[in-house]
């Protein structure tokens, strides 16, 4: 009995060792894309490969997973209420599947804005997902996994964590409980913020609502973003407000 | 619009305008266009400050936004009311929290558990 938990301790050991040593190395072809203008927060396909709906910030900073810059805004006075009406792309809510474009959009932006859409309406989902109102050729097809991902029941931590080594991750991300940009900026070393303890496999649209409001200033913490309001914290602090995020969201049970 | 000053605006106005933002930004949320929603919360905080300042804190002018259509303005109306309605506004968010719809519910579990931390204290 003893010499079987050794076993398992091992096993979990290996595996803590192998998932460091994949993201050490992902981590050292990042640095280098780093210097060509990329971001290593950008959202990857089930294979890995970056997607093409989130960017590099232009000031070298944090941007969401599946955020596009929206530069051709301009500079906004904040007492200047006079584009009330300026929209991102005329796209409208989409409260039924007959809403969906058949043709598909040109802009990633958009394809995600509608799946999100589709994904995050129980009702909808359901009805996509049973193959109602769209061909099996359909363009929203391309994000069927997220939108099945996304409706997931929350899991337990141990589950999360083990999600991260199983081989179909299609519809996921590995996400890290304590950010992981933030945390190399304050000094962890990569051992701690790679670490098997800090990594879960959560639904990819899930993924982006928390690198989103980690970004989004806050009321409650005087208009600092939480990222901002977790800067120079502790490990402990930092992990207590991933956590509650992946509860908050929908991943983890209470 | 252009130049639009919020003194010159009605209560009536503020909250219209409080509710379209609100609209705007779920919107933006959903596009990750951060930075336009990071310029609403600025926006939201100028029209919430004018309400306060005018007599009586017409912020109350804000709490019929709870039954708005848009998640999103019940999620804002909630956290710019916890100062004057506390009880109400907590309501409104535990049970925007637990409607589980993203990412209102990820922003109310959060706010809630802000207030719970004693993080934040609403004035």
């Amino acid at each position: 009995m003893h010499a079987l938990e050794e076993i398992r301790s091992e096993l979990l050991r290996l595996k803590c060792d192998v998932a460091a040593l994949w993201f050490q190395r992902a981590m050292r072809r990042y640095a280098i894309a780093l210097k060509a203008g990329f971001n290593p927060d950008q959202p990857r396909d089930e294979r890995g490969r970056w997607t093409d709906a989130g960017v590099a910030s232009v000031d070298g900073g944090d941007v969401a997973d599946g955020e596009v810059l929206d530069s051709d805004l301009g500079e906004l006075d904040p007492t200047d209420f006079s584009d009330v009406r300026r929209r991102p792309p005329n796209l409208p809510p989409i409260e039924s599947l007959s809403n969906i474009p058949a043709t598909q959009p040109k802009s990633q932006q958009e394809r995600n804005y509608i799946a999100q859409e589709v994904a995050r309406n129980v009702q909808l989902a359901t009805e996509y997902l049973s193959g109602g109102a769209t061909s099996a050729r359909h363009w929203l097809n391309e994000k069927y996994w997220e939108i099945r991902s996304f409706q997931d029941a929350p899991k337990s931590l141990g589950e999360l964590h083990d999600g991260v080594f199983q081989a179909d991750k299609r519809g996921y991300d590995v996400h890290h409980i304590v950010e992981q940009t933030q945390a190399r900026n304050d000094g962890y070393p990569d051992k701690i913020i790679d670490r098997a303890d800090n990594l879960v496999l959560i639904p990819r649209y899930k993924h982006w609502e928390i690198n989103s409001w980690f970004q989004t200033k806050d009321k409650n913490l005087g208009g600092l973003t939480p990222r901002q309001y977790l800067q120079n914290k502790s490990w402990d602090e930092r992990r207590y407000i991933g956590l509650k995020a992946l509860r908050d969201v929908g991943v983890l049970k209470p | 619009m252009r130049g639009t000053v919020l003194s010159r605006m009605t209560t009536e106005q503020l909250v219209q305008l409080f509710a379209e933002l609100s609209v705007e930004q779920d919107r933006a949320l959903l596009l990750r266009a951060i930075s336009k929603v990071n310029k609403i919360y600025d926006k939201l905080e100028a029209i919430e400050s004018e309400l306060k300042s005018r007599p009586g804190d017409q912020r109350s002018a804000l709490l019929p936004l709870y039954n708005h259509k848009n998640i999103h303005v019940r999620v804002k109306a909630a956290k710019a009311t916890l100062a004057i309605a506390p009880e109400a506004a907590r309501a409104q968010l535990e049970a925007i929290r637990t409607s589980g719809w993203q990412p209102q519910a990820l922003e109310a579990g959060m706010s809630l558990g802000f207030l719970d931390e004693g993080i934040y204290q609403p004035k």
